[in-house]
């Protein structure tokens, strides 16, 4: 029987959220404050203070036009990790709704859906994103595009594969024969099933796609200057890198720390959240 | 209910029949039709126990299933009608506010990241219950099974609770919508003797209290002696024997039904 002490133990403290979770806080935290928590303005040119190391009213220092480094550094992470988020909805967004279509249907409605994943998922991301930038032109809006439908079909997939799995669970049988309606018992028992790991996926995507945002810009495709951005700091600074490496130093150190924690608390989230590790270790 | 047109040819309380009548069951295979349930009829009234047994495969379930039109993939009923009270309906529309179940593993029928009211609350707003109502019905279910007493099982998980506990609960929610009929497949197969003789006896008070009509199936000749008022044996898909509990365990017609009897009764006499 279970007393109210195990009970409680069943229900652990955060764990190893702790540490990535608090980091991809502090950065979430910055992205959505944006330029009222940077310390100067991300976009004021002062050419008499190029360069300039590191001090109290420069905390990181000063760009090639003067520009402060930490306040774009803080401004950037609203633009990339704001793509990011937009083109992780849609990804989800699109993934969630052709895979649950495909799983709950089957049949031949399942067989086309999967073969135009499969037409997707022949290219590699990065080349399909550039192929798409190719055709649309470039801009973050056009970014976002690209990378949300060079990466659903791993979502359609994935979504599809989970609900064609808990689709042949004893309570859904139950469900079906207690007299639930097909779209009640798709949100209770197959979306339950199916939430927990894509949110984990979708945590563990946020620097990969984090880094595409980055990388595309950095090649000029995405966001343009001089609007603050980590890909395209990287960009501005290359110029200057064997005289003032640390230019190319502070946003690569920023993206790998988003990437870092948003991969470590994709991680313990994929733990915690997997319905089946839940289930056996009885969480 | 029943139709106003004709009233009822019995006086009350009148029993509530429940009918299946040439239920047949196939799969394809190579592009062939194989027939997994041939010519099933049975009957079951309220306020009695039908058991409908069978070896490992005979098609006990799949016949079940078909009441309900829950085949599994793959099958499908192609021919029989299911009838209430005399009246064609469709098997769909038996689900849940005629026609409850109790299905054989309870580990598996409940979801394990809904505790017992969410699963009460859906079972509950399929056979039309309101919120409030859902609650209330909740509660006089679940002590109807004997697990009211502690007022934590509803926000309970199912990994929180036993098999036995699980299999009461399974049977509050069949409950809930005070269907007139239970189907229970296995209910006793995964559980410890102790708890499968306390399921059995909870069966029996709900069918002598509430007028329930139970089809039970099963392979244990000790639950049909215990509990069934009559009995169809399956064997190959087929009914082959069937009528009055006790004149079949007096007077057994089939060899697959002695054979039945027969491991009954080594087992038993093992067991003493």
């Amino acid at each position: 029987m279970t007393t109210s002490g195990s009970l409680r133990a069943a229900r652990p403290g955060l764990g190893p959220l702790a540490v990535p979770g608090a980091l991809a806080v502090a950065i979430l935290l910055l992205t959505l404050l944006g330029p009222l928590a940077a310390p100067h303005d991300p976009l004021a040119v002062d050419l008499t203070a190029r360069f300039e190391p590191s001090s109290l009213t420069h905390p990181l220092g000063t760009d090639h036009l003067g520009r402060d480094i930490l306040s774009r550094l803080i401004a950037g992470a609203r633009t990339t990790l704001g793509a990011v988020a937009a083109a992780l909805a849609l990804v989800v967004a699109l993934g969630l709704g052709v895979g649950a279509v495909a799983g709950m249907l089957g049949g031949r409605t399942d067989a086309v859906l999967m073969r135009l994943c499969d037409v997707f998922l022949t290219v590699p991301t990065f080349v399909l994103a550039l192929f798409l930038i190719g055709a649309f032109g470039t801009g973050l809006v056009n970014v976002i595009a690209a990378i949300a439908l060079s990466h659903w079909a791993w979502y359609a997939r994935i979504v599809r594969g989970l609900v064609l799995e808990l689709k042949t669970r004893d309570y859904v049988l139950a469900a079906r024969i207690a007299g639930a309606a097909p779209p009640t018992i798709f949100v209770e028992h197959v979306l339950t099933g199916v939430l927990p790991p894509l949110v984990a996926l979708a945590t563990l995507d946020i620097g990969h796609m984090a880094l595409h945002v980055a990388g595309l810009s950095f090649l000029g495709l995405g966001v343009q200057p001089p609007t603050p951005e980590w890909g395209v700091m990287i960009n501005e600074a290359r110029a200057f890198f064997w005289t003032r490496p640390l230019l190319v130093v502070w946003p690569g150190l920023a993206i790998a720390l988003a990437v870092l924690a948003f991969n470590r608390l994709g991680d313990a989230l994929r733990d915690r959240l997997d319905p089946t590790l839940v289930a056996e270790r009885g969480l | 209910m029943s139709p106003p047109a004709s009233p009822p040819p019995c006086p009350p309380p009148c029993p509530r029949v429940l009918r299946a009548e040439t239920l047949r069951v196939e799969t394809r295979r190579d592009g062939a039709a194989v027939p997994l349930v041939t010519d099933a009829t049975f009957e079951l009234r309220t306020g009695e126990v039908l058991a409908l047994v069978g070896a490992s495969g005979s098609g006990k379930s799949l016949a079940c299933a078909a009441l309900l039109d829950t085949l599994p993939p793959g099958t499908r009923r192609s021919a029989g009608r299911v009838s209430l009270d005399g009246v064609a309906v469709a098997p769909a529309a038996l689900r849940g506010r005629t026609v409850a179940s109790v299905l054989q593993a309870p580990r598996s029928a409940f979801n394990p990241l809904r505790t017992i009211a969410d699963h009460a609350g859906e079972t509950g707003a399929a056979a039309g219950l309101r919120r409030a109502g859902a609650r209330a019905a909740m509660r006089e279910a679940l002590a109807a099974v004997g697990l009211g007493d502690d007022p934590r099982v509803p926000d309970l998980y199912p990994f929180q609770m036993s098999g036995g506990m699980l299999q009461r609960a399974m049977i509050a929610l069949a409950l809930l919508a005070r269907a007139p009929f239970l189907v229970a497949d296995e209910p006793t197969t995964d559980l410890d003797l102790v708890a499968q003789a306390r399921i059995l006896d909870l069966l029996a008070a709900l069918v002598r209290d509430r007028g329930l009509g139970l089809l039970i199936v099963t392979h244990d000749m000790g639950v049909v002696a215990r509990l069934a008022d009559r009995t169809a044996v399956m064997a190959e898909g087929r009914i082959v024997e069937g009528g009055d509990t006790a004149a079949l365990f007096a007077r057994p017609d089939r060899p697959e039904t002695r054979a039945l009897l027969a491991a009954h009764h080594a087992l038993s006499a093992e067991a003493s």
